[in-house]
């Protein structure tokens, strides 16, 4: 437990004990010129996003779980499908198609980079949402309903508030993505703590003090999830025994319209008009074979993103359910110790990436790295840092599958003779499936579209298509980023559609 | 690590048609490069992080000041080259040779040909509230305003050169981070002057000859326009220092055309022709004294920025 | 033939009553002829009932029946395709169920798991001024005798007192009728008894007016005054539950309400025997299959000669063995059943 631990938090543990020397003049220049606005800026892109999402996700959940209309299936998935597009390749084509309407100086504000951050993770809370509103008892609105609640008033004071630990759940992975994000936030000139971190590490090339903002990070994270558990109290919101759910309510044919208008609605701006102005763009470029200028070979980069997005999955779940195995075991602490050893997810991808590079690159001084393995520019080494990144989801998805499992079944396991190893393999495992694999998916898409850990330590000839959007983009290059940004969107779809089995399986994504 | 006589390894922060350069080098030489890209400063730190198991032999920057600092950083090792002390200008590589400037590169301003017809001539100018509201800046962020910024202290000092960024500030400038898009913003009418690299303009050129936009070369009554140069400089740790020389040599001499030319840029050795494109903007007076400096000042010119309240 | 069956049920009702048919009071509900499709298959197939002021009626049926359905459409939950629902004298077929005044108690309890007991209670009582709505919460807490309890969250309850609970949440309102779709069926049969003693008292104690739907046929016998059988979206027979027990209107009710043995009748019809009304004696051409002992005594399956089979309860001769040899002779009247269509 404390190996496993330490393993998956040492790079943090490293980028955080540069703070025994705090640095003081930066500190001070930074807290009387940028940090207000970057506080401020934060905040308010948080609060902006949450609110988005939380609309969003949280009325498409409603119209694909209460009401009955032509093809609501095809709708419930297909809501999912922004997952798996990047917020800087959606940042970059709303930046060049509004930059016209809006005017250029219109185009890059924080209500837009909001906006586009909006689209692209309201399906966590969708999901979550969604899940929460098929699980409910149909009895609870019923008797709302008995008790002279009209069906939009139940909704308000019965469904939502059933709903809120999964609605808190997904508000709080929205958070973590809008405080760690770089690329969108730079693109429309919002400063938010995350680029100041990167601004200060680079810029003032002062690693320490922006140790210290980033330490802001974890602690707003570590605060957020705090709160929500604080604020649940001792009131309990599981559905009741076994009931169904409402049976959706068929609507009208104008009713039916207006659904399949609202979702039409979001997966144009979402996915639709995006994949269109990428593909003019990859027109273009291929019209103007620019694609000389930055390495060209697509099937070079999907292999390599490929690679790497399956190691990093493959290790971060074999390491998540070696950590929920452990923690399973140790109680309460255990699960607490369990949070903090993946919190990796509230710390900016170059933060982690740094803090892995030194690292290992000091234990590798001091002879204690076998053989070059891990080090620095090896495959290893960056898919130790994207586990460190995105472990907790592995963790998270296979800790609340297996707490679904009734602990009988396990018992009658174990008094059958079976020792925990094997109870957990050919028990447990198997019955935590659905959600292990939901968590896979998860991870797969992340690992899929992740750039800066990836841009740091890649190592030679491994060039992955995010990548290669940077360097597109890095030189304005628009139409050529199209290409791999379109290849990006294709292949993130298949987790996507793999979560979407995996729910329809009953995979829990919350706990 | 693979200590392979025929390997070149090179982590560059510049990279727009380099693999075209470098094949180039393969073709004369048979000498293999494999690099990889990423942004000046990550590869320092990362090169920095690495220290000796670093299996870089080059690192190569798009701006001399992230070289220079790499240098100080004590992951750089000096060159005993006749051939590019020879080729190589000395402003436009470093006292001790550490690192050598290989194309140049002027941040200028530039104005719309419909809107304007007496763009500032200074940088100083750019300040002037007559250009309030209609001018477009890259942030700070940016190691080429950095560098202009320290070329400007290096000229004027801090005081007045601090003056100068806030009254750009006063102008109100929309920050655009892309040189391209500031110059089809000055063509599409959203500012009407900016400060940008000649390079991107050259790009543009090379697609839409008609652009609306051109040069105006500031301060030629006095230093010269800002100029910046991309340089390389071998790895304290190459594991193949001779094949770096070799690429670095070549870099600066036979393939000095296409690796300034390809990106309309001017190559920084004398004897090279620069492009067609590159030459239609005419001579100017540049400002290189100031690029060995570019590294030194670099801290002082971000706190600057940052002072004057320039995002 | 479905409207004859339910008139001659509800004049049967009336005469049980002694009343004249057209001088009843009106009853708080009356269900006329309801239809409710699902898929072009109607799952409430033309169902009436009444229901009086004050009175317990239990709709018992087999799964499917169509019960849980009649129930949400009596709600308001759903709309019935045909028929009418007349709700203290007022048609509240097309009124939404938020303004129907009816109050539902499921199986689940279904209480409000993010509020405390009180403010579950007190969910449907938003028109009340404050002292008046804890007044009326007070009030049932007292009267389900869960005083203690009120600052609870319902998962903190046991069974029990959970159900309870939802019954004075139902019942806080004062609702016209209270709907109870089986309520005890997630108990274990101990506090089942309990439970359904203490329930009928509740709403005896406030002249509730309520509807019961189960499954289980003891259940349907021991709470209610009325018992109403359904089958396949169809009221069957409805009528004190002596009298359906005794009286059964058509062999499958015989068969729901309890083990029965049928007997062929010489006009084609049949004879329905409950095990006590058939003994088993020694010597003859049937023969015991099985003995199963059910605490009061024992049953016997038996062949008879004919190759029908019959339980019978009583055993004059003393016990037999399965093989035994055995006759079966009738020690009561039985229930005569006329012939069914199409049998």
């Amino acid at each position: 437990m404390v190996v496993l631990c330490t393993v998956l938090a040492a790079p943090l543990v490293v980028v955080l004990w540069s703070l025994v020397d705090p640095a003081g003049d930066v500190w001070r220049q930074m807290w009387e010129t940028r940090l207000p606005g970057m506080i401020r800026d934060t905040l308010t892109l948080v609060a902006a996003v949450l609110t988005g999402t939380l609309v969003l996700g949280t009325g498409l959940a409603w119209l694909v779980t209460a009401y009955d209309f032509p093809l609501r299936r095809v709708v419930g998935w297909v809501l999912v499908a922004p997952l798996a597009m990047p917020g800087y390749v959606l940042g970059m084509v709303w930046l060049n198609t509004l930059s016209d309407p809006l005017g250029a100086r219109g185009v890059r504000s924080i209500w837009v980079c909001a906006a586009v951050l909006t689209f692209t993770l309201y399906p966590y809370v969708y999901l979550f949402a969604r899940a929460a509103f098929r699980e409910q008892s149909g009895h609870a609105v019923a008797a709302a309903r008995s008790l002279g609640c009209s069906p939009a008033r139940a909704f308000w004071r019965v469904t939502l508030p059933t709903a809120r630990p999964s609605l808190a759940a997904g508000a709080a992975l929205v958070a973590m993505e809008v405080l760690t994000d770089i690329g969108t936030v730079r693109m429309f000139n919002v400063s938010t703590i995350a680029d100041g971190v990167i601004r200060v590490w680079f810029d003032n090339g002062d690693r320490d003090a922006a140790t210290e903002i980033a330490v802001l990070l974890v602690g707003a994270a570590v605060l957020l999830i705090t709160a929500e558990r604080l604020l649940r109290g001792r009131a309990r919101y599981a559905s009741t025994t076994g009931s169904l759910p409402t049976p959706p309510q068929r609507l009208s044919p104008l009713g039916s319209a207006g659904a399949l208008l609202a979702a039409a609605t979001v997966i144009t701006v979402a996915i639709a008009l995006p994949v269109r102005r990428l593909v003019l763009w990859a027109q273009e470029a291929e019209r103007n074979d620019q694609t000389a200028t930055v390495a060209g070979d697509l099937g070079y980069h999907l292999g390599n993103t490929l690679r790497i997005a399956g190691a990093a999955t493959a290790t971060c779940i074999v390491a998540g359910i070696a950590l929920t195995m452990v923690v399973r075991r140790r109680g309460r602490p255990g699960r607490v110790l369990g949070r903090l050893c993946t919190i990796g997810y509230a710390v900016p991808g170059p933060v982690v990436a740094i803090g892995t590079v030194v690292l290992l690159t000091t234990l590798e001084r001091h002879g204690l790295l076998p053989g070059g393995m891990l080090t620095v520019g090896t495959f290893a080494a960056l898919i130790y840092a994207l586990t460190v990144r995105f472990v907790a989801a592995g963790y998270q998805g296979t800790d609340s599958s297996m707490a679904k499992i009734p602990p009988q079944v396990v018992a009658s396991a174990r008094t059958l003779g079976a020792r925990p190893w094997r109870v957990a393999t050919r028990v447990e495992l198997p019955l935590a499936r659905a959600g292990v694999l939901a968590a896979a998916a998860l991870i797969a898409v992340d690992t899929v579209k992740e750039l800066p850990i990836t841009l740091l330590l890649r190592p030679f000839g491994r060039d992955t298509l995010s990548v290669w959007v940077w360097q597109a983009t890095s030189q304005s290059l628009w139409s050529q980023a199209a290409l791999p940004s379109l290849a990006i969107l294709a292949v993130g779809m298949v987790p996507v559609a793999v979560l979407l089995y995996a729910l329809e399986r009953g995979a829990e994504v919350v706990s | 690590m693979e200590r392979d006589p025929d390997v070149v390894t090179v982590y560059t922060g510049r990279h727009y048609g380099i693999e075209d350069v470098f094949d180039q080098f393969t073709e004369e030489t048979g000498i293999k490069v494999r690099f990889t890209s990423g942004s000046d400063p990550e590869l320092r730190e990362r090169l920095v992080a690495e220290g000796d198991n670093s299996p870089a032999d080059i690192y190569m920057t798009a701006d001399a000041a992230n070289i220079d600092l790499a240098a100080t950083a004590g992951v750089l090792r000096a060159i005993d080259s006749p051939v590019l002390e020879a080729a190589i200008p000395e402003d436009l590589r470093s006292a001790d040779d550490y690192w050598f400037g290989l194309s140049e590169r002027a941040r200028v301003v530039m104005y719309s040909t419909e809107r304007v017809t007496d763009p500032p001539v200074t940088y100083a100018e750019v300040g002037d509230p007559m250009w309030n509201g209609r001018l477009c800046m890259r942030p700070s962020t940016l190691p080429y305003m950095q560098s202009l910024t320290a070329a400007l202290i290096d000229q004027f000092g801090e005081d007045d050169t601090r003056a100068m960024v806030e009254s750009w500030v006063a102008n109100d400038p929309l920050y655009i981070d892309s040189d391209v898009d500031i110059i089809k913003a000055i063509d599409k009418g959203d500012c009407d002057v900016a400060i940008a690299n000649t390079y991107y303009l050259g790009q543009i050129q090379a697609e839409n000859p008609d652009i609306a936009v051109a040069i105006s070369w500031p301060d030629q009554d006095t230093r010269g326009a800002h100029v910046n140069v991309s340089a390389a400089g071998i790895t304290a740790n190459a594991p193949n220092p001779t094949g770096a020389q070799q690429l670095i040599e070549w870099l600066a001499t036979d393939g000095n055309g296409t690796f300034a030319n390809s990106n309309y840029e001017y190559p920084a050795n004398p004897e090279v022709t620069e492009s067609p494109i590159v030459a239609a903007w005419g001579d100017f007076v540049a400002n290189t004294g100031a690029v060995r400096r570019l590294g030194e000042l670099n801290s002082t010119a971000v706190d600057l920025l940052s002072d004057a309240g320039y995002k | 033939m479905t409207a004859v069956v339910n008139e001659a049920a509800h004049e049967l009702t009336a005469l049980h009553r002694g009343r004249d048919a057209d001088a009843i009071a009106a009853p708080m509900l009356r269900v006329e002829g309801v239809v409710r499709r699902f898929a072009g298959r109607p799952v409430v197939d033309g169902v009436s009932l009444d229901i009086d002021a004050g009175e317990q009626v239990v709709l018992v049926g087999p799964s499917g029946c169509g019960k849980s359905t009649l129930l949400r459409t009596i709600a308001g939950l759903d709309r019935a395709d045909e028929g009418r629902i007349v709700l203290d004298g007022r048609d509240v077929s097309a009124i939404p169920a938020e303004r129907r005044r009816v109050g539902l108690v499921f199986q689940d309890h279904a209480l409000f798991g993010h509020l405390r007991v009180a403010d579950n209670i007190a969910f449907g009582l938003k028109d009340l001024s404050r002292r008046e709505r804890s007044a009326r919460v007070a009030e049932l807490l007292d009267l389900v005798q869960l005083s203690k309890l009120a600052r609870r969250y319902p998962h903190e309850l046991s069974g029990g007192e959970q159900q309870r609970v939802a019954l004075a949440r139902a019942l806080a309102p004062r609702p016209a009728v209270v709907l109870l779709d089986e309520p005890f069926a997630s108990l274990d049969e101990r506090l089942r008894d309990e439970l359904r003693g203490d329930v009928t008292a509740v709403l005896r104690d406030e002249h509730a007016t309520a509807l019961f739907v189960t499954h289980d046929r003891t259940e349907a016998l021991a709470v209610g005054d009325r018992l109403a059988v359904m089958r396949d979206g169809r009221l069957i027979q409805v009528d004190r539950p002596q009298v359906v027990f005794d009286h059964p209107a058509d062999r499958f009710t015989a068969d729901f309400m309890a083990t029965t043995s049928f007997l062929p009748a010489e006009d084609g019809g049949v004879y329905a025997a409950r095990p006590h009304q058939l003994a088993v004696e020694r010597g003859g051409a049937d023969r015991v299959i099985s003995r199963t002992y059910l605490g009061g005594g024992q049953q016997y399956l038996v062949r008879r000669s004919d190759g029908t089979e019959v339980v019978a309860g009583v055993a004059p001769d003393g016990p037999l063995e399965s093989g035994d040899p055995c006759t079966i002779r009738t020690v009561a009247t039985l229930h005569h059943l006329p012939p069914e269509r199409g049998s």
